[in-house]
């Protein structure tokens, strides 16, 4: 019986030695920064890197630099539509963890986007930055955005194109507005963003899988403007009497 | 009795001693109790720049060393505004609390205790912060602003026809784009830093002189040890003549070798930033004169102009185009503001305003501020007695439909798409025929805007009701008298 009972144990045991990694690996924490229920957030998540291996301090530094200066840029310009959040210890492994359960999950908490950086590779730097753009999942799927890019590279160009993705911020605000039927909010927002994503894609170093992507979500988003302003119009505000869609008949926003 | 004086009361009795200052600099100062020269109508304050990511061995306060100098350089090249004020706010040694804007805000606009002395009301403030990183042979700054009067509002009203229309900057808030610089000019900056930071007898590298103070320099030194602040009283060429007053109170004159850029170290080349700075000090200046009803200088607006021309001549085209369009606006309302010749002033703001809405297409206040002085100059180009005449008016319109869309919550915007169509009910047309708007049409969109219920929004997106705030009304500041308008159709009607 004594016996049995080891076995079993170590049977057990030896089953949490083999699924420990991709059990952890499936499981993100919340984020230890959870703001207030009212607020939309966009959490920014910590430095990814690949496990058992040591990674150059400078490659880490860089990274950590760059999820810092996302976040304290978001946080100037956002200003009052959302906040920005640093969640500590939370860092997925893969895009795969955020299925519909995860995604459903952020947006009922009202998270707009969710960030991280990864490093892949510590000889080379390769790595990515993760963009979950919650609202987007249902007019652009899928929801994650996954950008190539060096932390090796020139870190000016790095910190540039690290500014320019910020561009997904209006996007997701204006996009989630417009699901909320705020037709009337979402439209400042949704300009913003398109002339910021139409940059981010013009920029001659960008990743070709982006500059797909963002060509993508642009189409998609000019339609949600276009029925944006034709549901503004049938509010009844004054200002959307005077505007009239183009020779394609539709409405766009100001070039 | 020996009265000694701690660096507060000195800066205080300064402040007194010399209640109107030419120009004003006040080197490290604690952001804890933060100081400003109340009598000056701008001061310029610089927080140390966030260089935590710097290696300990070649950091060296970096961030505080990088703040003094972006100070020096821009006192230097503020100075032909007169009454300006320069302040460096740096982290006491020991003090783990980080720097941090709101709070160094809140108290010098007297929304929390804490401050030495506040900005006066009305008058501007431009706050300057950063972070710094350095890696290998390079060196990283990113840099922010916000600048601001107290209890005053930005907004500008430009008459079109009979009716007003409110215009203002797209934000008040920039986000620079990042700079490289190298080791060597971090190294540079240091050397400047040292040249900077040394008041000498006479004007030259060479002769005597002494450190202003230094908390990075002297550290554990007693707070009493160190000097209080100086007046700049004089410039010439690189080098400002300053009076401080010392802990014992005496007056003592020296020289300080500012902007050393054009010597070994181009930081407005390298830091275009500093140009948005000093330009945006003389938009603020030429507001605070506009606003105690004096018109602003045209040698001022020059300057002003040409210090927003080199931030966009140096600036990333493609990175910080709100920081382009936003430089693009506070030049051209400058130059309104100040030039003697106003339509002359109005035509050069226009392209510029022009240029600004290009780059931030989406922005409700670079379409305003570009339509709104288009009818204020169509208002003054006609006789007297006739009508506005007005080109392509159903696009125009559609510009203020467009602003008034992308700033829903915005009382200022739908009153302004009001106030045009009151112009274009009586205005003659021009342009494409397909572009005229016809009278039932106007009658009836100005019944809309006056029968609109309170706008559903869910954010409330700007302050844009401050009725205790004044506008400044452009063609009153600058004495221009509108040509008669032609009696409006109530007054002709027989009675």
């Amino acid at each position: 019986m004594k016996q049995v009972t080891n076995m079993c144990c170590a049977v057990i045991a030896g089953l949490m030695i083999v699924c420990a990694p991709p059990c952890l690996r499936a499981q993100l924490i919340d984020c230890s920064m959870s703001g207030s229920a009212e607020e939309y957030k966009i959490y920014v998540d910590d430095v990814n890197v690949p496990p058992g291996v040591e990674v150059p301090k400078v490659l880490l530094k860089r990274a950590n630099l760059l999820r810092d200066t996302f976040l304290r840029d978001l946080n100037v310009t956002l200003q009052d539509q959302a906040s920005a959040k640093r969640c500590l210890g939370r860092k997925p492994r893969e895009k795969s963890e955020y299925n519909d359960a995860q995604i459903n999950s952020l947006d009922n908490l009202r998270v707009v986007m969710e960030v991280w950086g990864a490093i892949e590779n510590q000889s080379t730097g390769e790595g990515e930055f993760g963009f979950v753009l919650v609202p987007t999942r249902s007019i652009a799927p899928p929801a994650v955005f996954v950008v190539k890019d060096n932390f090796n590279g020139k870190l000016d160009s790095i910190l540039k194109r690290n500014k320019q993705r910020q561009a997904f911020a209006p996007v997701v605000l204006g996009t989630r507005y417009y699901q909320n039927h705020k037709y009337l909010d979402a439209l400042p927002l949704l300009c913003q963003g398109r002339t910021q994503l139409q940059v981010m894609i013009s920029e001659p170093e960008s990743d070709s899988q982006l500059v797909q992507r963002g060509k993508n979500l642009i189409a998609k988003l000019d339609g949600v403007i276009d029925d944006s302003y034709r549901q503004a119009k049938t509010s009844g505000e004054p200002q959307f009497a005077a505007l009239t869609p183009d020779e394609n008949d539709r409405y766009s926003c100001p070039k | 009795m020996n009265i000694r004086l701690t660096a507060v009361d000195a800066l205080i009795l300064i402040a007194m001693t010399f209640p109107v200052l030419a120009h004003a600099g006040a080197p490290h100062i604690p952001c804890e109790y933060p100081f400003v020269f109340s009598e000056a109508a701008v001061n310029l304050v610089v927080l140390p720049y966030d260089d935590s990511a710097i290696s300990e061995a070649s950091a060296r306060g970096s961030g505080t060393q990088l703040a003094l100098l972006l100070q020096m350089d821009a006192l230097s090249h503020i100075l032909g505004y007169g009454n300006v004020g320069a302040i460096q706010l740096e982290l006491t040694p020991g003090d783990r609390t980080p720097c941090n804007v709101d709070d160094v805000a809140a108290k010098i606009l007297g929304q929390r205790s804490g401050a030495q002395t506040q900005i006066r009301r009305g008058n501007g403030v431009v706050f300057v912060w950063g972070l710094m990183y350095e890696e290998d042979d390079d060196l990283y700054v990113q840099t922010y602003a916000r600048f601001l009067r107290r209890d005053a509002t930005e907004e500008l009203l430009f008459a079109a026809g009979e009716y007003k229309l409110i215009a203002k900057p797209s934000s008040q808030l920039i986000t620079f784009a990042p700079r490289h610089l190298s080791k060597k000019d971090l190294d540079r900056i240091e050397a400047a830093y040292l040249k900077a930071n040394v008041v000498r007898q006479w004007k030259s590298d060479s002769a005597p002189g002494e450190e202003l103070h230094g908390i990075a320099k002297c550290g554990g030194c007693p707070p009493d040890s160190r000097p209080d602040g100086f007046l700049v009283v004089d410039r010439q060429e690189d080098w400002i003549q300053i009076r401080r007053r010392l802990p014992n109170g005496q007056v003592q004159d020296g020289w300080i070798h500012a902007n050393t850029g054009t010597m070994d170290f181009e930081l407005d080349r390298q830091l275009p930033e500093l140009g948005f700075l000093e330009g945006t000090v003389g938009y603020l200046h030429s507001r605070v004169d506009a606003d105690n009803k004096r018109e602003p200088a045209e040698e001022a607006g020059r300057l002003t102009a040409e210090q927003f021309a080199t931030f966009a001549k140096f600036a990333d085209q493609n990175n910080e185009t709100v920081a382009l369009a936003v430089a693009e606006q506070l030049a051209g309302i400058t130059r309104m503001l100040s030039s003697r010749n106003y339509l002359e002033g109005l035509s050069q703001a226009q392209v510029s305003f022009r240029r600004a809405r290009q780059l931030v297409p989406y922005s409700p206040d670079a379409i305003t501020l570009s339509v709104a002085t288009e009818l204020n100059r169509a208002t003054l180009a006609r006789n007297a007695g006739e009508p506005v005449t007005i080109e392509n008016p159903r696009l125009v319109a559609q510009q203020l439909a467009q602003a008034s869309a992308l700033a829903p919550a915005s009382d200022i915007a739908i009153n302004n798409l009001s106030s045009y169509y009151k112009v274009a009910r009586t205005a003659n047309y021009k342009g494409d025929a397909a572009n005229r708007l016809e009278k039932p049409e106007i009658e009836q969109q100005i019944q809309r805007i006056e029968n609109r219920r309170p706008p559903a929004v869910e954010r409330f997106h700007e302050s844009d009701t401050h009725p205790e705030q004044p506008r400044t009304d452009v063609l009153d500041l600058k004495k221009v008298v509108i040509p008669a308008l032609p009696q409006t159709r109530k007054d002709i009607a027989p009675r």
